[in-house]
């Protein structure tokens, strides 16, 4: 049975508290990527999202997620992260301080600084701002993600830099306690020097390891989301299976159409009753007359079946029938309306002009007003393409205003303004899943953290929305050099209408 | 003149040259046994006279090419000859494959043939 590590975090309190401490190590600097504090909106796998307590038909789940458990998860791991990199970083700060300020009491001809010295104290300056500046560039940005297992790769980083501060402060601590005789100031400074030579390393295999390993791709992602069968592939490199999950939905919603639960049955033709009497093949239910003891003429709908399962076959058919001309009415009504809409915009838009082109008798509005202005003469259209796209819940008046006031003054034309209703991709398009935190809850066979292999297969959910994964390796590609001669390259004419005999 | 201006299906009175072409047997590149007579052919009722590198004049069967030492140059054929019948078919009024079939029926191919400023003046 799979194990599914969904995003329900009350019941882990003992396991959180676990990961926590595992996840508390950190890389060397103040500018870890997950710090949290300049957070802004964010996917996580487990956290609640209003938009689910609305699909959930009421389920608490959202409200009781956003609460301090999540939050503890969501930013803890990136705030030790940051503190481990602070202590990295002052570290060898401290270690050329502390002998200056005579809290490590040396004579004064230790601590004296030739020029190499100073000269070593300039390059450590140099290395430290390098090394911050580094780590602010990579990995100071807010947490993308809060994952369910820990994030093995960030974990190792944050150990590495531990042990190399601790092992090093450890030294100093005790050459310092014990050999204050013989110290002089530049062994100090060289050490500290040595120090932040290795945070860089540190912070070299931290950005291979975190950022480049998974560049380049190697296996294949494909991608289906259930109710409507919308699928779609990526080449992807080699991450964990919740990375790839973090990864995969930022695709998703930067590339899938938006979901539209109302239109899963199409709209229903008025005039069914031509289709549904039309089928050529009528059928009796013999089971039911037996049942009703006598042959009823006025139940009868048609030619004598010999079996049930006949009559199944034969209905079959005709739904298929069905499905195919709702289908085929469906799409010209739409395209009918469409180009209604269409018409209407473009007419709305030419009764607009902006003040410096139309001079004359006419009163200067904003264009939230020109918006109001212009928007009733199309807006009967407007609702009538809405509705039979089933996305009146998704656009209210208040934003369609809004969005055509913006489109105005930018001086859009009317098809701009219109394809916001007409092209219903991607899902961020869609306003309400703009909200800051989304959940989605991660079902795999096999362990989260392992890295995806061949064949793995896994699945994220979020209300009635799946999208379920699977994974097979990229070919290894076999080029081979072919070689044409120059000379092979003549021609000749040989026409078809000449034949050896 | 009418010989080479000849109208498919139409009646022809000309003078011809009769040739006798016996095939030779020779082996083809995947080592079957044919029958090489050494020429090729172009034109047909379904060919187009008017695109013809040679300039035929009508849709009749064209003599095109004469390979040397081949049994239609010992048989006395010459390019640019037009054959007017072969083994009692008509090939004035055939198509293009269906003149190659005819030709390559026969071992021997008693063919009438008609050539410029020979058979006429």
């Amino acid at each position: 049975s799979p194990m599914q590590t969904s995003a329900v975090l009350g019941d882990r309190s003992n396991n959180q508290h676990q990961e926590v401490i595992e996840v508390q190590i950190l890389p060397q600097d103040d500018g870890w990527g997950d710090n949290a504090t300049a957070l802004t909106g964010n996917t996580s796998v487990a956290s609640g999202s209003m938009d689910d307590v609305s699909r959930l038909g009421g389920g608490d789940g959202g409200r009781g997620h956003l609460g301090w458990n999540f939050k503890c998860q969501r930013y803890l791991g990136s705030i030790t992260a940051a503190v481990l990199a602070v202590l990295a970083v002052m570290t060898p700060v401290a270690m050329v301080l502390l002998p200056r300020m005579q809290i490590v009491p040396l004579r004064s001809e230790q601590l004296r600084c030739p020029a190499e010295c100073e000269g070593l104290l300039i390059t450590l300056t140099v290395k430290l701002v390098l090394l911050v500046l580094g780590s602010w560039a990579v990995f100071w940005r807010p947490t993308r993600a809060t994952m369910p297992r820990i994030f093995f790769l960030r974990t190792l980083v944050l150990l590495l830099v531990f042990v190399t501060t601790f092992a090093y402060c450890l030294f100093y601590g005790v050459r310092v306690v014990e050999q204050q005789d013989q110290l002089d100031y530049k062994a100090i400074v060289t050490f500290a020097l040595s120090l932040v030579d290795a945070l860089l390393f540190v912070h070299y295999a931290a950005v291979l390891l975190l950022e480049i390993r998974q560049m380049p791709p190697r296996y294949y992602l494909h991608v289906i989301r259930s109710p409507d069968g919308i699928s779609r592939g990526y080449p992807i490199g080699a991450i964990s299976i919740q990375r790839a999950a973090v990864w995969l939905l930022d695709k998703y919603y930067t590339e899938f159409p938006i979901y539209n639960p109302f239109l899963e049955r199409l709209p229903p033709r008025r005039s069914r009753s031509k289709l549904a009497h039309s089928s050529s093949f009528k059928f009796y239910d013999l089971d039911a007359q037996n049942n009703h003891g006598s042959l009823n003429p006025g139940n009868a709908r048609g030619v004598l079946s010999t079996t049930s399962s006949s009559t199944t076959a034969r209905r079959n058919n005709s739904s298929h029938n069905e499905r195919f001309y709702e289908e085929h009415e469906y799409e010209r009504r739409l395209k009918k309306r469409r180009a209604r809409l269409v018409t209407s915009a473009e007419e709305a838009f030419t009764h607009i002009r902006r003040l410096q082109a139309e001079p004359g008798p006419a009163v200067p509005m904003d264009p939230y007003e020109a918006a109001q202005a212009i928007f009733p003469s199309m807006a009967r259209p407007l609702q009538k393409y809405l509705r039979i796209t089933r996305q009146q819940p998704r656009h209210t008046v208040e934003s369609i205003l809004q969005h055509l006031a913006i489109c105005l003054s930018h001086d859009l034309s009317a098809r701009a303004f219109v394809e916001k209703f007409l092209a219903a991709s991607p899902v961020m398009q869609n306003d309400k899943e703009k909200c800051p935190i989304q959940t989605w809850s991660l079902v795999c066979d096999v362990l989260l953290s392992r890295g995806i292999e061949d064949g793995t297969v896994f699945q994220l959910r979020q209300g009635d929305v799946s999208l379920l994964c699977r994974i097979s390796n990229l070919p290894h590609f076999n080029i081979t050099e072919e070689i044409i001669e120059p000379k092979s390259n003549k021609f000749v004419l040989r026409l078809s209408s000449e034949t050896s005999v | 003149m009418s010989t080479f201006f000849h109208q498919a299906g139409t009646a022809m009175e000309c003078l011809s040259i009769p040739i006798t072409l016996h095939k030779e047997s020779v082996l083809d590149h995947e080592g079957r046994e044919v029958h090489r007579c050494g020429f090729k052919i172009g034109g047909g009722i379904d060919q187009d006279f008017r695109k013809s590198p040679q300039n035929y004049s009508d849709n009749g069967i064209y003599v095109t090419e004469v390979q040397e030492n081949s049994p239609a140059a010992k048989a006395g054929l010459r390019m640019n000859d037009k054959i007017l019948q072969c083994n009692g078919y008509d090939l004035t009024m055939c198509t293009h494959k269906k003149a190659v079939d005819y030709i390559k029926k026969y071992p021997v191919l008693n063919m009438l043939v008609a050539r410029k400023g020979v058979t006429h003046s």
